[in-house]
């Protein structure tokens, strides 16, 4: 008889109480036997206890760890890429765990930029808290290095990591990392992305569909026209708007150039002696062929119904049609349309042509008069569309003219829009002008302030970190206004070194 | 070469974290002048709401820390900052001769550390033995009332069945576990609070419970015929009983001299009272060492100088026993330095022999110390185990919850894992991965 079998018969014993059930004690051999002969076995209750004791005692000491029979892993390959340093993993976990988590997108993009991948103990951090984010899957998954995407496949949960990596996943991901693999694929080889994307179109649902189709608008091109074209006649709504921009993106497409030929018509520059205006003619129908080009019938509140087919007709013609048309400059053109009655109109239009063709000199003028008398446009969009250069031009001379960072001054749109990393020049002008805010005023409504303070910290050049430091003292003693302050130095900071850490 | 410290090990100094908050928000350059430091040690100026700055220093060397501000934390928001800077920005520390204020509390420091010595080699005070035979006298006698009721309590579980304590309240347990603590024997009635939770913890939780009820069963017997028995098992039972052993006399014995390696270090609380294990090895010795120490509330922990990933010069006094583990730190010697690896088991078997061999040397271990060389780290039925190069498998503790960070420093290699192992399952606490130390925070 075994021990294990007497270990069980006194588990049993004691479950249902020696009262019950008298212990049997199955002779043993050796040692153990030995040493059970020495009890009395009448007194049941000790009898149990000891021999437990013995038993238990005599298996822990004579145990074998057991055979895992399940074959071994599969080892991951080693990994050329270097890791990043064991600080600049630090900083990662302190992002991860919540602080300075605003940084964490630079932080990932500066480890992909060097070439460096996250340290291993701290992969299963980043990727548990990326899994929520799919604003970073792209970013997280350039980071991992060959033990990340090792470790994802591992765990069904970091799924979304592999996106981009595996063309496989295209056929039996889920739709967020099939759209993180489709995102990637398109901005190393467009053309087969489309192709990937085109030949499970038919089977895709309505829902999936909407949500791949505006990942084209990376790398997008004339190659991809026919595409677009066949998904203006898709069942779903927001298949066809989509497709409808990204061929409004186009300028050399077909529906470009029938938008064109609408156009044309409808607005008309006059020079009569001194006087220069714009007539402007109404569509007067919005037919099917006009809606299958993604005009909306309906328009939002407050705007008239022909006036709305106006701006989306135009909307979609490059401006610069009407610049060559009647051979006028932006600004000019813009300042004639803004004694227009149909100011709003037209320029609303334009802002989102502009905006479209990324037409630099439009979006500025455009911008300009906005300035001048507001316009319910996406400013953002606009800024967003100027390349970095005349973006940061365009923001230096409006701080010059609006200097100051009052919440209902244009500096506060003006550089929430601007979502690159500012330059020194701009940074100092913006540090400038808060040192003036501080100089006059306390943030007397500090939680309007937080989120532009983060904001201002997470683009301002890192470099002046030491430099900003002085505001502290130009700051009034009030309530909030040093502590957020000082939160604002050490998010500048903290990017200071975390920067420096990932390319020393 | 001198250990380089982490912003982690020093923000694990913080008595609560409030003060780590605050010492990261001093840790940058523009908050302190004259920032300096030399081999032993580092110290700078922070300007705090007084009129004169605050003079806060370290001693690199052990860490430890004084500062001229008033704050009653220790170490205070200004010596972490200093420390946190230090590690991450040492060029803005200027290598120079201390200033006075620095020399004289390394001097004051190094003054009582050889006091200390001599006071050590003095024979301690006569003690009033007559006074002190009549408390322990006092004390036995309820030690074996208490053992009296306990064992009636046992023979009634049994008789009875285990089966009835699934539906028990709370207070099945906890009164024995309070009569227990009034007749002075703690470590019964912690043994006994335990079990509590064991109804309830899924299968086979009468074979635990079983196996944790034949292990007192066993104390008591042992504590009834405790003159039979040798002397080790006599000190054993006593403090497994309750018994605290008394530090000086503990102190007073020769020491054992040795490089120890600072391998893994845990906290747990138990009614707001913080125990911190830190378990050592020595690389001479070839044995294990378990220093404790303990804080009460948000308290920082006295002693903060042995820092896991780290070795030091030291004599260890060992509490006596028939397996010695615990120990006192009787004097240490020169700097921490980094450890290069972690020494260990390089099969489960030969691992599974060392702990038997505890076991037959003193039965109510509890936690044994296990480092594991060329482990995988593995996932079975959503439970992590190691694996050996023989395919021998050791259960990690259910409640470990950094299963997946081994297998990230892992990487389908095998790694070094130290932990504590209590006969069931292993509780990682550090691994030695690709010539680095990790320690896996709780």
């Amino acid at each position: 008889m075994s021990d294990t079998t007497l270990w069980q018969d006194l588990v049993a014993t004691a479950l249902l109480g020696t009262e019950r059930q008298p212990p049997i004690f199955v002779p043993q051999v050796g040692a153990l036997q030995a040493a059970l002969t020495q009890l009395d076995v009448n007194d049941r209750e000790r009898a149990v206890l000891s021999v437990a004791a013995i038993v238990n005692t005599y298996q822990r000491c004579g145990a074998q760890p057991p055979i895992d029979s399940l074959p071994p892993l599969d080892v991951c390959p080693l990994d050329e890429t270097p890791r990043c340093s064991t600080r600049a993993g630090r900083h990662l976990s302190q992002m991860v765990s919540g602080e300075y988590t605003s940084v964490l997108p630079e932080w990932l993009q500066a480890v992909a930029a060097a070439q460096r991948r996250v340290p291993d103990e701290t992969l299963p951090d980043l990727l548990d808290f990326g899994q929520a984010r799919r604003e970073l899957y792209e970013a997280i998954s350039a980071v991992l290095g060959r033990r990340g995407r090792w470790l994802a496949q591992l765990n069904p949960d970091w799924e979304y990591a592999l996106g981009g990596l595996d063309e496989a996943l295209w056929e039996t991901g889920m739709r967020d990392t099939r759209l993180t693999l489709l995102r990637r694929l398109r901005r190393h080889n467009p053309d087969r992305a489309r192709e990937m994307l085109a030949a499970t179109w038919a089977n895709e649902p309505g829902g999936d569909r909407a949500a791949f189709l505006p990942a084209l608008a990376i790398g997008l091109s004339l190659a991809d026209e026919s595409f677009l074209e066949q998904a203006l006649d898709d069942r779903r709504k927001e298949v066809r708007h989509a497709a409808a921009d990204l061929l409004a993106r186009l300028p050399q497409s077909q529906l470009c150039q029938r938008m064109i030929e609408r156009a044309r018509p409808l607005l008309n520059y006059k020079k009569q002696l001194l006087k220069v205006q714009i007539e402007v003619t109404l569509p007067v129908e919005c037919d099917e062929a006009l809606q299958r080009d993604g005009v909306e019938v309906k328009p939002p509140s407050g705007v008239g119904e022909k006036a709305w087919w106006l701006r989306q007709i135009i909307g979609v013609v490059p401006p610069s049609v009407w610049t060559q048309q009647w051979n006028v400059t932006p600004t000019a053109l813009i300042g004639v349309a803004s004694r227009s009655e149909w100011r709003v109109d037209l320029l609303t239009g334009w802002a989102l042509a502009a905006e479209r063709s990324g037409d630099a000199d439009w979006i500025e003028a455009i911008l300009r008069d906005d300035l001048r008398e507001a316009l319910e446009i996406d400013r953002a969009q606009l800024i967003a569309a100027l390349p970095i250069e005349r973006r940061e031009v365009f923001a230096l001379n409006v701080l010059r003219l609006y200097p100051s960072l009052n919440p209902d001054q244009p500096a506060r749109w003006l550089l929430s829009a601007c979502t690159h990393p500012w330059s020194r020049e701009l940074s100092r002008v913006v540090i400038d002008l808060l040192q003036q805010y501080l100089a006059q005023n306390a943030f007397i409504s500090p939680w309007t302030w937080s989120s532009f303070l983060e904001w201002l910290a997470c683009h301002c050049d890192p470099d002046l970190a030491s430099e900003a430091a002085h505001l502290t003292s130009a700051a009034p003693e009030a309530t909030n206004t040093i502590p957020a302050l000082e939160k604002f130095l050490l998010l500048l900071q903290f990017r200071h070194d975390m920067l420096k850490e990932i390319t020393s | 070469m001198n250990v380089t410290y982490t912003s982690e090990q020093i923000l694990a100094l913080a008595p609560d974290a409030s003060s780590a908050q605050a010492g990261k928000t001093l840790a940058i350059p523009r908050m302190w002048s004259s920032l300096g430091r030399d081999e032993r040690s580092a110290w700078g100026e922070c300007q705090g709401s007084g009129a004169k700055p605050y003079q806060t220093q370290i001693d690199l060397s052990e860490p430890a820390f004084k500062c001229s501000c008033p704050s009653r934390k220790f170490p205070c928001k200004h010596a972490l900052g200093l420390f946190l800077l230090f590690v991450d920005q040492s060029a803005a520390f200027k290598h120079t001769t201390p200033p006075a204020w620095v020399i004289d509390w390394l001097r004051g420091r190094d003054e009582r550390a050889q006091k200390q010595a001599e006071k050590k080699e003095r024979p301690p005070k006569p003690i009033d033995v007559e006074a002190q035979s009549k408390r322990a006298a006092k004390r036995e006698a309820k030690i074996d009332t208490g053992i009296d009721e306990l064992d009636i309590w046992l023979r009634d579980l049994i008789r009875g069945g285990l089966a009835k304590a699934q539906t028990q309240p709370n207070s099945f347990w906890g009164t024995p576990a309070a009569r227990l603590v009034d007749a002075q024997a703690p470590g019964l009635a912690r043994r006994v609070r335990e079990m509590a939770t064991i109804p309830a913890s899924g299968t086979d939780w009468q074979e635990r419970l079983l196996d944790r009820l034949s292990r007192l069963h066993l104390l008591i017997e042992g504590y009834r015929r405790l003159d039979t028995l040798p002397i080790e098992i006599q000190i054993d039972i006593h403090s497994q009983t309750g018994w605290t052993q008394n530090q000086d006399e503990v102190l007073a014995q020769p020491g054992v001299h040795d490089r120890w390696l600072v391998l893994g270090q845990r906290t747990t609380e138990e009614e707001r009272l913080r125990m911190q294990r830190i378990w050592l090895w020595g690389t001479h010795t070839q044995r294990p060492a378990l220093i404790l120490n303990f804080a009460y509330g948000a308290q920082p922990f006295s002693d903060i100088s042995l820092l896991p990933s780290t070795s030091v010069e030291a004599t260890l006094a060992y509490f006596p026993g028939a397996y010695p583990l615990r120990a006192l730190l009787k004097d240490r010697s020169g700097n921490a330095q980094a450890i290069s690896a972690i020494p260990g088991y390089t099969s489960l078997k030969d691992a599974y022999a060392a702990c038997a061999n505890g076991l037959t040397q003193q039965p109510w271990l509890e936690q044994f110390p296990l480092s594991l060389v060329d482990v995988v780290p593995v996932q079975r039925d959503r439970r992590w185990l190691l694996r050996d190069r023989e395919a021998r498998s050791l259960p990690l503790t259910a409640s470990f919850s950094k299963g997946w960070h081994l297998l990230a420093l892992s990487g389908g290699r095998p790694i070094t894992i130290f932990g504590e192992w209590n006969g069931d399952d292993l509780l990682p606490l550090s691994v030695w991965a690709e010539d680095h130390f990790v320690r896996l925070s709780e």
